[in-house]
């Protein structure tokens, strides 16, 4: 069927390429990405049990993308492969390969027609977000048809509807949603507004309802609820520009729906009680955000209070599977090794949370960074805090400084589902210090050190740990990296040996070397890494430890 | 033109109500079958508790039709620093990476992929009556009977299978015999403490025959029988192998998945 589907795409391609010949030409553009991973064993960290590591030593997987634009028709279709590759499960292996998107767009006069692999959001994705992330496998394209309806140039209206993408397959449940956002600019009072309203329905299909009725034909009468099969979100959305103020506003309504919750109780067949149950009720999100920006000065405040707010194409599915919508994370994006170690995922449950941003640049030399973020459960119960500074200072273009502090609470318990460990507490001091030798040459250097808390006699967690990285840049084209993160003052989850007893103070170097020439970026890197938490934009999961070599390709054209 | 798409536009959101589900009481199948839940599960596992909990429920419900096999294999079986014992197996280890399972709970029902989903292994343990129903809904293609004699003073167990066939059947057949044991008291992780004195059952302790299987034959005619004998010595292990609570889950396979499971306790 998909192969059928990409005949005809390509098929499609071709006729208007060989159209345009005697016409006007279209354009093609695409990318292809790759990566390949010899995976070495190394059981000391972590690095095994998975056929990897025990048998097939080699994993990949790869993306090509291609794209054609004509006359208002916008085309394109993605390649994606993958064998023997960690990324789907990090603890075995995957191989399939096959059409991963298609899609076909035109524009026709105030319409637009778009359909196959549809990426979009509405609002700040609250309500609904259909979009790719590779390094977390995740790709959550609607897979059905979408049209739009221009106004005028300001006010646009859309509808779409079709079904989750799930790998080379879809969700049964079908997903529909439409959405009307505008512009408008109050010349007078010097005042912009960007108004939106959404809504997002999702209807199981009887199959998927069949499930949900068998697992909740083994509750108990107490604690049975009665599904549905149509589940609807709204939203309604602002971003107001008033000089050096942007305001953006938006609030969300769940309809009652059910769900997991993880920590509701009830009693099963023989008299046990477990923590975990499907249960059935409304929920609401509202965010905030302000921002000030004038003379140097930058400040953001952000606000959101989460409630009930799962959406899923099916109700029985967990992890990161099947989620129709997006909640902005409410935590500092950090990008340095050891300020990202520990990382919350977003809640969608119960979560209240604030963060404040606060940037100056006192010169064209100096600026400073404030970043504070508070995030609880609607109980109060703490799941994060961090407290982070930048203090930036550019010497001509000779060299560049950029120092601070980071101090984190994390709720280990909660965000990693591990029993019985404290709030971990760390303080990471870093230093991140560019030279540049030549126009051409020039050298980064960042160190970290991570102190954690430790529970009487022992480090929380995997200890303290030293970051640092070497970073010759040669301009155009290279850059060698070397780095090690060293277990300075092993914790209590830090590997033992296995003779002794005695924890281990284990060193993880990497070493990468990176080409680039014109679009596209090569690159090899020997990695051992420890076992941690990967988040991107509040979405994370539990990475196991590597030990390997990767092969890297990124391209453009 | 603009009034009739807003109109559209809200009339896919406001169409009727729906008419409320109703659950329904399903009954037990009436068929022979007994189905085989493997259990992935862990002591280093905070959700595997509930698993292990919805697995008994599952037994206690479908009341002799549930066989459960708990596998401590790789994934979160590392014992924790107050376990007295350590669960996992060669076997274990073998039959947990063949499903190559990446979260904990889990189970393999009757080891068979069922048209919704993608592997062997379902996650999210509510779900698992739904496979067990559905599995206990169909006859068995094979009749099985497994007796076991034991010498309480040699420690030795005589274990008989007798598989016989109700469908004429042309794939492979292999059997496979485990001995499990309950009431093993540990230490055991849950979401928000360890619990030291958790009643561990079912868990899987040895195999008579291969991880997946010793081979039985090449297909089988309608009503007849093959018979395998298998003769283990228990071993002596303080707080481990005790005879009461050991049991003989014997499962015939195809390719296909199990066709029938059985259990008799070791020691009548």
């Amino acid at each position: 069927m998909i192969f059928k589907q990409c005949i005809a795409v390509l098929a499609f391609c071709l006729c208007f390429t060989m159209g345009t010949i005697a016409q006007e030409t279209g354009r093609f553009s695409g990318g292809f990405q790759s990566q390949a991973n010899f995976f070495l064993r190394d059981s000391l960290i972590g690095a095994a049990g998975i056929p990897q590591y025990d048998r097939q030593l080699f994993g990949a997987q790869s993306w090509l993308d291609l794209k054609y634009s004509y006359d208002g028709f916008d085309l394109g279709v993605r390649f994606d492969q993958f064998n023997n590759s960690n990324l789907r499960n990090p603890n075995f292996s995957f191989t399939d390969q096959g059409i991963g998107r298609w899609f076909i767009s035109k524009k026709i006069e105030k319409f637009g027609f778009t359909v196959g692999h549809i990426y979009d959001q509405i609002g700040s994705g609250i309500i609904y977000r259909a979009f790719e992330e590779r390094p977390l496998f995740i790709d959550n394209a609607l897979y059905g048809a979408r049209v739009t309806f221009d106004f005028n140039d300001d006010w646009q209206a859309k509808a779409f509807t079709g079904r989750q993408k799930l790998i080379f397959d879809a969700y049964e449940s079908v997903i529909k949603g439409a959405a009307i956002e505008g512009y408008h600019n109050f010349e007078e009072a010097g005042v912009t507004v960007a108004p939106g309203i959404g809504v997002v329905s999702r209807t199981l299909d009887d199959q998927t309802m069949e499930n949900v009725i068998g697992v909740l034909t083994g509750y108990l009468d107490s604690a049975r609820v009665k599904p549905v099969h149509n589940v609807y979100v709204g939203s309604v959305y602002n971003t107001l520009n008033a000089g050096k103020f942007v305001w953006y506003a938006e609030a969300a309504v769940k309809s009652s729906d059910l769900y997991n919750d993880p920590t509701a109780e009830r009693v099963i067949f023989g008299g046990e009680t477990v923590t975990g149950s499907f249960v059935k009720r409304p929920g609401s999100v509202l965010y905030s955000s302000i921002s000030y920006a004038a003379n140097g000065l930058g400040i953001t405040l952000e606000g959101k209070r989460t409630e009930a707010f799962n959406l899923r194409a099916d109700p029985t599915l967990q992890l990161n599977l099947g989620i129709i919508n997006f909640l902005p994370p409410m935590n500092r994006q950090n990008t340095y090794r050891l300020t990202t170690r520990y990382s919350p995922a977003t809640q969608d449950l119960s979560e209240m949370a604030f963060q404040a941003d606060v940037r100056y640049a006192i010169n064209r030399k100096t600026s400073i960074l404030v970043n504070a973020s508070n995030i609880t459960d609607l109980d109060g119960e703490l799941l994060f805090r961090e407290f982070f500074t930048e203090f930036n200072y550019k010497y001509k273009r000779d060299w560049q400084i950029k120092t601070g502090f980071q101090i984190q609470t994390y709720n280990q318990e909660v965000y990693e589902v591990k029993p019985e460990v404290p709030l971990v507490e760390t303080v990471v001091p870093y230093v991140d210090f560019l030279y540049r030798f030549t126009r051409k040459k020039s050298l980064r250097t960042e160190i970290q050190y991570m102190f954690i808390g430790d529970d009487g006699n022992t480090k929380q967690d995997y200890g303290d740990w030293l970051f640092a990285q070497l970073e010759y840049n040669l301009v155009p084209g290279w850059s060698f990296v070397v780095s090690d993160m060293f277990n300075a003052n092993p914790g209590k989850n830090s590997p033992v040996d296995t003779k002794t007893g005695e924890k281990l103070s284990l060193h993880y170097p990497r070493f990468d070397v990176f080409y680039t020439h014109a679009s596209n970026r090569f690159g090899l890197s020997y990695v051992k890494q420890v076992e941690g938490v990967v988040c991107t934009g509040g979405i994370c999961r539990l990475e196991p430890a590597f030990s390997g070599v990767q092969f890297t390709i990124s391209s453009v054209f | 033109m603009k009034n009739y798409i807003i109109l559209g536009l809200l009339l896919c959101f406001f169409s009727c109500e729906e008419q409320m589900v109703v659950i329904p009481d399903i009954p037990i199948p009436a068929t022979d079958r007994i189905v085989l839940v493997e259990e992935m599960t862990g002591v280093d596992c905070p959700n595997c508790p509930k698993g292990s909990a919805i697995l008994n429920s599952l037994i206690a419900e479908f009341e002799g039709r549930v066989i459960g096999v708990g596998i401590h294999g790789d994934l979160l079986t590392k014992p924790i620093s107050s376990s007295l014992y350590d669960f996992r197996t060669t076997h274990s280890q073998q039959i947990e990476q063949s499903f190559g399972i990446f979260a904990k709970p889990c189970a393999v029902i009757n080891r068979t992929q069922f048209p919704d989903q993608g592997e062997l292994e379902i996650y999210g343990e509510d779900t698992w009556r739904n496979y067990v129903q559905s599995e206990l809904e169909s006859e068995p293609k094979v009749d099985l009977t497994v007796t076991a004699s034991l010498d309480e003073d040699t420690r030795t167990a005589n274990i008989s299978v007798n598989v016989t066939g109700r469908e004429a059947l042309t794939e492979n057949l292999k059997i496979s015999i485990v001995i499990t044991e309950g009431n093993i008291v540990d230490a055991q992780k849950d979401q928000s403490e360890i619990i030291e004195e958790y009643n561990h059952k079912h868990v899987l302790r040895t195999m008579l025959t291969n991880w997946d299987g010793d081979n039985l034959s090449q297909g089988i005619n309608v009503a007849q029988t093959l018979t395998k004998e298998y003769t283990f010595v228990v071993p002596e292990e303080d707080g481990l192998w005790k005879l009461a609570d050991l049991d003989i889950v014997a499962f015939v396979t195809d390719p296909d998945g199990v066709l029938q499971a059985a259990e008799v306790h070791l020691k009548e």
